[in-house]
């Protein structure tokens, strides 16, 4: 009787243990936990529990993370940040010397993290709670490549670490942020959450990363329970089939959240007749936007806005500006006006069925308006390639500007689309050459407060539809899965998806 | 077989190892993409910093000088250093090569064993029911692809019978004999994939070489003297199909090492394959490099010793 009593006990208290074990899965791998030296997505994620950085992004808005705010220092550019109460994994208090060190730690290591090296010259501490960021030059992507992306590490941990490019960090590595280290195994990451940070659940133990090489057999962990939420964009044609038969997946759920990439049709600026905004703009009316949604991403997507900036990126997006739509016989018109002599262009494209589908269907609306295309499609690298080499005339393309809608600087300011050695310096590949639009696209980088970037990137947007350097397509929908069978309480946010601070805090277990 | 002979074969495997190096050294360069790429892919990055990454892996050098210095490590013993995993390739390679070849050696070796004893069985009872069966199957499963196969076997006893973990190595909560019972429970699946893919297939080889051993006149020899059939079959039938059948496993034992990518990328099995993919992938030039090598090296080496294997297995064949 004893015994089973026993066993009952047991079997109890592992039913309520793993009922507080959150288990997600990461496609890649996990080779190392060193925040300098993040190769794939999964360990991406990882590190982005593991540790915090000063400042962050939230629906397109830099709020404070680690810091309470920021003040920039035009006459010194230089940033000033106020740390909050915070404590590292070990116990220890997040102090100025740590954040000092953090930075610092970069310039003397020569760490290759984005392109700090180029433009920070050090840190300094004001007092036990400030610290001072000084760099070359002072614009909105300092705070982009600097407060918000590089981590705060424990100075008495790194500064016994000589060479960090070789330091895998497994053993016990040591953030701030709300989940701590537990275990690394080939194929998981085991790690608990950290009672002392703010965002930490309640109710949840710890959570497991499982590292997993396939979606579908991920997919189908989910499906069974093993999984709770998968760390990727499910497919749109398997989000439908999940959304259209939920007797079939009773117990997975689709989040649709706004995307943050868009789709773009890039032009040849430095070519004869894309340079010219009237055959630029006939290429914009000619295309079925709501088609290539429905046909190409079966709906889950969003036509693309006027003014390039997606939804996602709320505090900045002007909805005034509107959303692309076909206008054939405007289309014609244009055509009309342009210099375009009839002959074929051609639409470079990479190999991907999504793309390919899409540029199918972009040849057919131009073909109907009388511009002649042939696809010209490459593998991933090819494609980097002939993009460098400014080598098509027409190219479909993607910005990421859903988190750092500034980064549109980077893909159409001209200074980054100069030629050197046969090749785009930047990743201007159009060549985009407006000086109206250099000038808009550096307002955006001088405006830090919120006030001044609604009105910079309003402005940017509305010249952004006038000019059309690029034809905005569309936008995908983000599409995460996850799972009510061991869990309850999923909070979805439009903007940030299933997997959030809310969730995890409303999380509780099925049983 | 003369010593002079074996002298030869190893100098030749030497040379052949040497130019399989050097070759696969032009071909890994010559793929399309940068590998430092992915280091500086912001596109905020500045062209100083760029070359500062390609000066700390060597990339900013002419691709000869690049070649000798490759040589000189080779030589040493030292691939070069992963640019993924920022260590040593040959530690990384070491790392996965024990989880590969437990995935592959198990059921590569069972299924050799039960391909060999039903292979000489059913080429002794040609045409008979089972012979038909094991060639139906063998023909069908030749047609399947493997991870089709793979993903059915997961269907039904992973996904509905819920009888193996659906993918993995190890539970990441399994502690001492349970870790032990846990990499029994994940590796079963995979291991009868493999064991089912090849099995039909390499008995319908032993069949075919049994029937033409049967045709041979010592046979009708041994019959005429009284053997029985189970005698036939283990001296004379069993023995004279080893020798081609060594060239099949020590070829096969190459192969494993190369690792089963489409079955470790199904069940997430970190093995050697998952290694070459991920290697490929992010254009890991020394990596990549070192998968191949190994997988080139125990080729060459696996057929050197099944030639010699074989001259002491066969007395007809001669070497001079």
């Amino acid at each position: 009787m004893r015994r089973f009593l026993f066993l009952a006990l047991t079997v109890l208290i592992s039913t309520f243990v793993f009922s507080s074990q959150l288990n997600v899965a990461v496609l890649g791998e996990v080779r190392s936990l060193n925040p300098f030296l993040v190769k794939s997505s999964a360990e991406r994620i990882v590190v982005g529990y593991l540790y915090e950085t000063l400042l962050t992004e939230r629906s397109g808005q830099i709020v404070g993370a680690l810091a309470e705010d920021f003040q920039v220092d035009f006459s010194n550019n230089s940033l000033i940040l106020k740390l909050r109460d915070r404590k590292f994994h070990d116990g220890s208090l997040v102090t100025a010397d740590d954040v000092v060190f953090s930075f610092n730690y970069i310039l003397q290591k020569r760490l290759p993290l984005g392109p700090i090296l180029a433009y920070f010259t050090g840190a300094e501490k004001i007092d036990e709670k400030t610290v001072k960021l000084k760099f070359r030059t002072m614009n909105v992507s300092m705070l982009s490549f600097a407060p918000m992306a590089i981590p705060i590490i424990p100075k008495a941990v790194w500064e016994k670490v000589e060479k960090p490019l070789e330091f895998p960090n497994i053993e016990k590595p040591i953030g701030s942020g709300v989940l701590m280290f537990e275990k690394l195994t080939p194929q998981s990451v085991v790690m608990k959450f950290f009672k002392d940070h703010p965002d930490a659940p309640q109710a949840l133990d710890s959570m497991v990363l499982h590292i997993v090489q396939d979606e579908t057999m991920g997919f189908l962990g989910l499906v069974k329970g093993d999984y709770d939420y998968l760390f990727w964009n499910l497919d749109p044609e398997l989000a439908k089939q999940v959304m259209e038969n939920p007797n079939k997946y009773p117990n997975v759920k689709v989040a649709l959240i706004e995307g943050g990439v868009v789709n773009v049709m890039l032009f040849n600026h430095r070519k004869s007749p894309m340079n010219d905004v009237n055959f630029r703009k006939a290429v914009l009316y000619a295309l079925n936007y709501k088609e290539l949604v429905e046909r190409v991403y079966s709906g889950l997507a969003d036509v693309a806005s006027l003014g390039l900036i997606p939804k996602r990126a709320k505090a900045v997006y002007d909805e005034s500006v509107g959303l692309v739509q076909q206008n054939v016989s405007m289309a014609k018109e244009l055509l009309k006006k342009s210099n375009y002599d009839g002959k074929k262009l051609t639409l470079l494209v990479s190999s991907d069925r999504k793309a390919m589908d899409m540029a199918e269907y972009i040849k057919l609306y131009l073909k109907n308006v009388g511009i002649q295309v042939e696809l010209d499609v490459q593998g991933p690298e090819g494609l980097t390639t002939k993009l460098k080499k400014a080598d098509f005339d027409l190219a479909l393309y993607s910005y990421s500007l859903g988190s750092h809608p500034e980064m549109v600087f980077y893909h159409l300011h001209s200074s980054r689309g100069e030629m050197k050695d046969g090749q785009v310096v930047g990743f201007n590949y159009g060549g985009v050459n407006i000086p109206e639009l250099d000038e808009a696209l550096q307002a955006i980088w001088m405006a830090f407060s919120e006030k001044d970037r609604v009105e910079a990137f309003s402005k940017l947007q509305k010249l952004l539809a006038e000019v059309v350097p690029v034809v905005p397509l569309l936008v995908p929908v983000d599409i995460e899965a996850y799972s009510v069978k061991n869990f309850t309480g999923w909070i979805v946010s439009p903007t940030e998806g299933a997997m959030n601070v809310e969730t995890l805090k409303s999380l509780k277990p099925a049983r | 077989m003369s010593f002079s002979y074996l002298v030869k074969r190893i100098i030749q495997m030497l040379l052949t190892i040497l130019v399989a190096v050097t070759v696969s050294f032009v071909l890994i360069r010559a793929l399309p993409g940068d590998p430092a790429e992915r280091f500086y892919g912001d596109p905020r990055i500045s062209e100083e910093v760029k070359q500062e990454i390609k000066a700390a892996f060597g990339l900013d050098k002419p691709v000869l000088i690049q070649y000798l210095s490759f040589l000189k490590q080779f030589f040493k013993g030292d691939l070069g250093v992963s640019y993924t995993y920022n260590r040593r390739v040959v530690g990384v390679v070491l790392e996965r090569l024990p989880w590969t070849l437990l995935l592959t050696a198990v059921p590569t070796i069972l299924g050799m064993i039960a391909s060999l004893n039903l292979g000489v069985y059913i080429g002794c009872k040609r045409n008979s029911f089972v012979d038909k069966l094991v060639r139906y199957v063998a023909f069908a499963l030749h047609s399947v692809p493997t991870f089709w196969f793979a993903l059915l076997l997961v269907l039904l006893f992973s996904f509905k019978l819920g009888w193996f973990p659906l993918q993995g190595m190890i539970d990441p909560s399994a502690r001492g004999f349970s870790s032990f019972i846990s990499l029994l429970r994940h590796a079963f699946l995979p291991w009868l994939v493999i064991f089912v893919v090849n099995v039909p297939g390499f008995a319908v080889y032993v069949r075919n070489m049994v029937i033409s051993i049967l045709n041979e006149e010592f046979i009708v020899t041994a019959k005429a003297k009284g053997l029985t059939e189970r005698q036939i079959r283990k001296r004379h039938i069993l023995r004279n199909a080893l020798g081609p059948l060594f060239s099949m496993l020590t070829l096969r034992i190459a192969g494993m090492l190369g690792g089963a990518v489409l079955i470790e990328t199904i069940f997430s099995w970190k093995g050697m394959g998952l290694l070459v993919l991920e290697a490929s992938r992010n254009s890991d030039y020394p990596l990549l490099q070192a998968t191949i090598i190994i997988t080139i090296v125990s080729v060459i080496v696996a057929n050197f010793l099944a030639d010699v294997l074989q001259a002491a297995f066969d007395p007809r064949v001669r070497f001079e």
